[in-house]
């Protein structure tokens, strides 16, 4: 039986506005869960719930209710000063916007989570070394991210995510602000780092990307409407098959909008 | 219509803004209520009632002066800060379709709001405290005056005039920088090419530069023996220190830094890691407003200790302007004895005891003294910076004056020297031609150094009898020079400060009976035109020294919040990788902490190098006190630097609330 490296149980989220007090159910019952060395994409329409559910993952928000259980640990009930070491030692990130700190170079980005974690100095060339020759950026490493294009930004900050060996990988629209060619480079270099057993989770509206996951959780309006497994089909495959499922969806949204009269978000 | 429009965008950016404007209406108003009350004072006629009238009202006027250029220089310094965070919005202006001419209709109504605010606001608090601030000056200048107006339209007009001038120059500046710069240029991200400063071997070079500039002119103001004839060099050796500053600052505080991160034991350190890079790139970028922080905290600490320093020490300047009480001069030698009967009469009435009387004459003109050849002539070569002195004493006056019993032949002469001179260098000195036989080379009083400042050096002949000093007078006056001899009385009684009040007015009464005196002059006399002329100083003093707090809070305040803006982003990538609230807290202390306090350390330091340069200052008004003045330099520094660390304690919560969202 495979070790279960993520669960999200009944997990809800209401966000309430300020000043006229409107509740909005952005998530309502999530329930899913990720075995270790998964590579789970999550897609659906704008306002579907996809960076909401991410950013509870990555305990960068709280459920209004329900449970998340990272590793066997329920970081639900984790205090703030215990989620920022948890988040740090065992969650690695990518953002669509890179999220790197312009004042550190390429190496000291990278070591970033190393250094929170105080690691000795000799152990932190060794390890941002070793991940930057895997990623291919180690004529980067002295460079600051204003010198670096974008591909290279975002190689930058998948090195940073994996520096710390994390149990899990969130990535939120890592290919959002590359072209097709840097796209594709960093998909596979996601999929060789899940081959080599890393778990991860990418909230994704590309296709493209989404079909080098084993699955895809679709999301609609806070729930999870419908899941892919890619199984044993290769990546053209499963591209076709991500791409039938949602022009079907889509043509059964616009039917309901339509005709039968129902909002689609 | 279109006029009401625009208007109305202007009062909305102003309410929209308000955090900004506030703290900048604040700083408008405090300084038009200063400049109204300097104005107010200048020309309010219970100053008459002061000694020194109208020497008083010039300080004032040039207060005004200086207050009005001061305004005019900081202004135009934070309205860059502020002109530059509001790039984008012009630029957006402009892509809506916003002519330049429609831009600068709206920044002229904001600059009108914001002057009519400050200008109502200030005068406001100015005339409400005007009463207040003209009792405490008289108090503090120790005159009894009655407050004599209330409101006088034509100071209202002055300050509202000045401070139109002031804030129409920025503005037409202001409205020219929107006619220059094209829309791309506006619309870019202020901070979009800002790099992260990189060292290079030239800035280890500027930095070294910077410590020997800043070396150079502390060895220069602190080894100057001739403090009154280089204070245009002083001021110029200030300028260097304040020029070192910035590089040492630019420069050298980065090297520091980058010397820093080279160090893996210290960089590769949970607590170090993002304060020192984070240091990198905000000191090259906050340079400037450093080392105008830097200026502004130096002036604050030497002009504000000076002037505390010599109101506070009013008594001691007094009595350090004559070693005696009193000093009364007469042009007819006959009438000493009559001012010296004067002097015990009174004593005796005032219920004094004489403990000093003593009478002298001296004759005394400027000279040029060859030292090789041992002449006095107007035709010699001057070699000294300050002017020589030749003064003729008779030696009876002389041992009576010196305690001493000396005594000479006939043409033989005792000469006190100020340079240096070996016993036996001139066998005769020359006088205009005259010759005189030295007997003696000896040691005589300090007269023309006030303390250790010189003022000029002095040369005194004694000789046997007061007929050669006439003798003497006679051949100067043939040689061009019209002096007459003084007929000197020193005095000083017993008692209280009080008695003394009574002697010097009883003197005063009686000394104007005898037509032949044409001086006089008492500690009594100089502790009160001290204290008025102190108190005004105190009283320019304090608020120009307010004034550049208020700026440099202003400043601070504005680049905190600039500063947490850029960085509001930075922080939230450093909450997503897992840097705890307390991690970016103890950042954010330990990078504004260095950043708050490079400059007023730095401040400290020149203060500390130029202390030698203040006393002298200080001396020039008599303070010849050093502790004293030590210890109120120290007081008034370690009450800013707390007022500091106040506002660098506020200005690091602003910082917080604003990147962690507690706002």
């Amino acid at each position: 039986m495979e070790k279960k490296m993520l669960e999200l149980r009944n997990l809800h989220k209401t966000y309430c506005t300020k000043k006229s007090n409107v509740k909005y159910d952005a998530l309502k019952g999530i329930n899913f869960e990720a075995d270790d060395g998964d590579f789970i994409a999550i897609m659906g329409e704008s306002g579907s719930g996809k960076t909401t559910t991410l950013n509870i993952i990555a305990s960068l928000d709280v459920p209004t209710s329900g449970e998340v259980i990272i590793g066997g640990l329920n970081i639900s009930n984790m205090k703030k000063k215990e989620i920022c070491a948890f988040r740090r030692e065992k969650l690695g990130f990518v953002f669509q916007d890179f999220n790197l700190l312009n004042y550190f170079s390429v190496k000291d980005n990278i070591a970033f989570p190393l250094v929170l974690l105080n690691t000795k100095k000799k152990e932190i060339d060794e390890r941002v070394n070793d991940i930057a020759e895997k990623i291919g950026i180690t004529k980067l490493l002295d460079k600051f991210p204003y010198e670096i294009s974008g591909g290279e930004k975002q190689r930058t900050a998948v090195a940073r995510a994996l520096i710390c060996n994390p149990q899990i990988v969130l990535a939120d629209e890592p290919t959002g602000a590359l072209d097709s060619n840097n796209s594709e480079q960093l998909m596979e270099l996601f999929k060789a780092f899940n081959n080599w057993g890393q778990t991860i989770v990418m909230v994704t509206h590309s296709i493209k990307s989404a079909s080098k996951a084993k699955r895809v959780l679709f999301l609609k309006d806070g729930v999870i409407g419908n899941t892919l497994d890619k199984g044993e089909k290769d990546d053209i495959e499963f591209e076709k098959e991500i791409a039938s499922f949602l022009y079907n969806s889509g043509k059964e949204s616009h039917y309901e909008t339509v005709f039968l009269g129902k909002n689609s978000i | 219509m279109k006029q009401f429009f625009w208007a109305r965008i202007a009062f909305k950016n102003i309410y929209e803004n308000r955090k900004l404007h506030t703290a900048n209406l604040i700083v408008s108003a405090f300084t038009v209520m200063t400049l109204y009350l300097y104005i107010f004072m200048a020309t309010n006629p219970g100053l008459k009632n002061a000694k020194g009238y109208s020497a008083l009202v010039l300080m004032l006027y040039l207060g005004c002066v200086f207050l009005s250029l001061i305004t005019l220089v900081f202004k135009n310094y934070t309205n860059r800060i502020f002109e530059k965070r509001r790039r984008k919005e012009m630029g957006l202006y402009a892509v809506w379709g916003l002519e330049p001419g429609h831009i600068s209709s709206i920044l002229a109504y904001e600059a009108l709001y914001i002057y009519l605010a400050s200008i109502f606001a200030g005068l406001l608090v100015g005339v409400i405290l005007q009463k207040y601030i003209y009792e405490s000056l008289f108090v503090l200048m120790k005159c009894n005056a009655q407050y004599e107006t209330g409101f006088d339209l034509k100071n209202v007009w002055i300050t509202m005039i000045i401070f139109f001038f002031i804030d129409a120059i920025i503005l037409l500046k202001n409205m020219r920088n929107i006619r220059v710069q094209n829309v791309i240029t506006l619309l870019k991200d202020e901070n979009s090419d800002q790099v992260v400063k990189k060292l290079r071997t030239s800035d280890i070079v500027k930095g070294i530069i910077g410590i020997a500039m800043i070396a150079g002119a502390y060895i220069y103001v602190n080894v100057i023996d001739d403090f009154v004839n280089s204070i245009s060099t002083i001021f110029i050796a200030l300028v260097i220190i304040f020029c070192g500053s910035y590089l040492v600052i630019s420069c050298l505080v980065i090297a520091i830094e980058f010397a820093l991160k080279k160090r893996d034991n210290i960089y590769y350190k949970n607590r170090f890691f993002t304060t020192i890079a984070k240091l990198i790139a905000r000191t090259g970028n906050n340079a400037l407003s450093l080392v105008v922080i830097n200026i502004l905290f130096s002036c604050v600490a030497i002009g504000g200790a000076t002037t505390v320093s010599l109101y506070m020490g009013t008594d001691r300047q007094a009595s350090a302007a004559f070693k005696v009480d009193g000093d009364i001069i007469t042009k007819q030698k006959e009438d000493r004895d009559a001012v010296e009967n004067i002097v015990r009469n009174v004593a005796s009435k005032a219920g004094t005891e004489i403990e000093i009387l003593r009478a002298y004459d001296e004759y005394a003109f400027p000279t040029v003294f060859d030292e090789a050849k041992g002449s006095f002539s107007n035709d010699n070569v001057p070699v000294r910076t300050l002017p020589d002195i030749l003064c003729f004493m008779d030696l009876d006056d002389f041992n009576k004056y010196q305690n001493a019993d000396l005594s000479l032949e006939d043409d033989e002469i005792f000469f006190i020297s100020d340079e240096e001179v070996s016993p036996g260098s001139y066998e005769y000195i020359d006088v205009y031609g005259k010759k005189m036989k030295v007997k003696e080379i000896i040691d005589g009083p300090a007269f023309s150094e006030i303390d250790n400042i010189k003022y000029a050096y002095s040369f005194y002949v004694i000789t046997k009898d007061y007929t050669t000093i006439e003798m003497i007078r006679e051949h100067m006056e043939n040689q061009g020079v019209h002096r007459l001899i003084s007929h000197c009385v020193d005095y000083s009684t017993s008692g209280s400060t009080e008695d003394k009040m009574e002697v010097d007015r009883l003197l005063d009464e009686e000394l104007r009976k005898i037509d032949s005196v044409n001086y006089f002059d008492s500690n009594i006399t100089q502790r009160r035109t001290r204290y008025e002329r102190n108190a005004i100083f105190l009283f320019l003093g304090t608020f120009i020294s307010l004034i550049f707090v208020i700026y440099m809070i202003f400043i601070m305040y504005y680049k905190q919040i600039q500063e947490a803006v850029d960085d509001l982003d930075n922080v939230k990538i450093m909450q997503k990788i897992g840097m705890s609230d307390g991690e970016i807290k103890k950042s954010i202390f330990a990078e504004s902490g260095i950043l708050f306090f490079i400059p007023i350390v730095m401040a400290f330091i020149h203060v500390a190098a130029c202390f030698g340069i203040i006393c002298d200052v200080l001396k020039l008004f008599m303070l010849t006190d050093v502790a004293f003045a030590g210890r109120c330099i120290s007081a008034f520094c370690i009450a800013i630097f707390l007022v500091y660390v106040i506002m660098y304690l506020g200005s690091c919560k602003v910082y917080i609330n604003m990147v962690l969202h507690k706002d």
